[in-house]
């Protein structure tokens, strides 16, 4: 499988949020910074953090374009979260129920052994939709 | 331009080293006549604007970039460069914050760049990933 096919299922399983098969992906010194500039360093770290982004909001990747040269991926992503319920420390920025925030980032993973030891995301678009404006 | 293989790291760093040595004419001859260029500190359309933007930069501002992690294809290009800035003059409205002569600035910036068949960047993005140095 190539690592961009590899990569495509990563997505999937992060999206499907089973958490139990997505530290397959990750090496046990997995270090994660995400495109706020908070790392999260080891797979538990990381797990626990995204089960509670996503207890407030849903949150769907998609692959933009992605490419590796077997020890580095890079890829373009879009997410985009969804507030299902007011979230007022949610990491981004404080989000009210039906608030939409729109991320593309541009992220490396870099890959040693068959999974992933280190990813960085930089962010190079964030928009806020917000429900209250869509209302009126 | 260069022999090397589009895409290939060894292409992109001729590139760079034009970039770095101020070489508009060397640098601009990788670009599409519509190559759209998104940095922090602009949105440009065209080789004439990005060297019309660059000019009035290293008027005051000495930039050296450096090359960390590089993913290419023949349509793709992924990049890590570490952005080194050297204020020759006060700039007082530059994006970031206003900056004075003397200042140091050193940023980690991801840059996704698109290609055409012919080679030629058609889009530029750039997007911050760390500061290492403010002033």
């Amino acid at each position: 499988m190539s690592e961009e096919a590899r990569f495509a299922e990563y997505i999937d399983t992060f999206n499907n949020r089973n958490y139990e098969k997505l530290v397959t992906y990750y090496s046990p010194e997995i270090r994660l910074v995400n495109g706020t500039g908070r790392e999260l360093a080891g797979r538990d770290a990381i797990v626990d953090f995204y089960k509670k982004v996503n207890a407030f909001a849903s949150r769907k990747i998609a692959i933009c374009s992605s490419m590796s040269d077997g020890e580095t991926l890079a890829a373009e992503l879009k997410s985009t979260f969804t507030a299902m319920a007011n979230a007022p420390d949610f990491p981004s920025g404080p989000m009210a129920k039906g608030d939409r925030l729109y991320i593309n980032s541009f992220v490396f993973y870099e890959i040693a052994g068959g999974v992933y030891v280190k990813i960085r995301a930089a962010i190079f678009e964030r928009r806020w939709m917000r429900a209250a404006d869509e209302e009126q | 331009m260069t022999k090397a293989e589009i895409g290939s790291r060894e292409w992109f760093e001729v590139y760079l080293d034009a970039f770095n040595n101020n070489d508009f004419d060397g640098f601009s001859a990788f670009y599409a006549p519509d190559v759209e260029f998104y940095v922090q500190a602009a949105n440009l359309k065209g080789p004439a604007q990005v060297i019309e933007f660059y000019t009035m930069v290293m008027d005051r501002i000495d930039e050296h970039v450096a090359l960390k992690t590089f993913v290419g294809s023949k349509t793709n290009i992924a990049i890590e460069l570490v952005t080194t800035l050297k204020f020759k003059k006060d700039w007082p409205d530059f994006a970031p914050g206003p900056m004075k002569a003397g200042d140091h600035r050193e940023a980690v910036n991801f840059v996704f760049y698109d290609l055409n068949e012919k080679g030629l960047f058609t889009r530029i993005r750039s997007a911050r990933y760390a500061v290492i140095r403010e002033r």
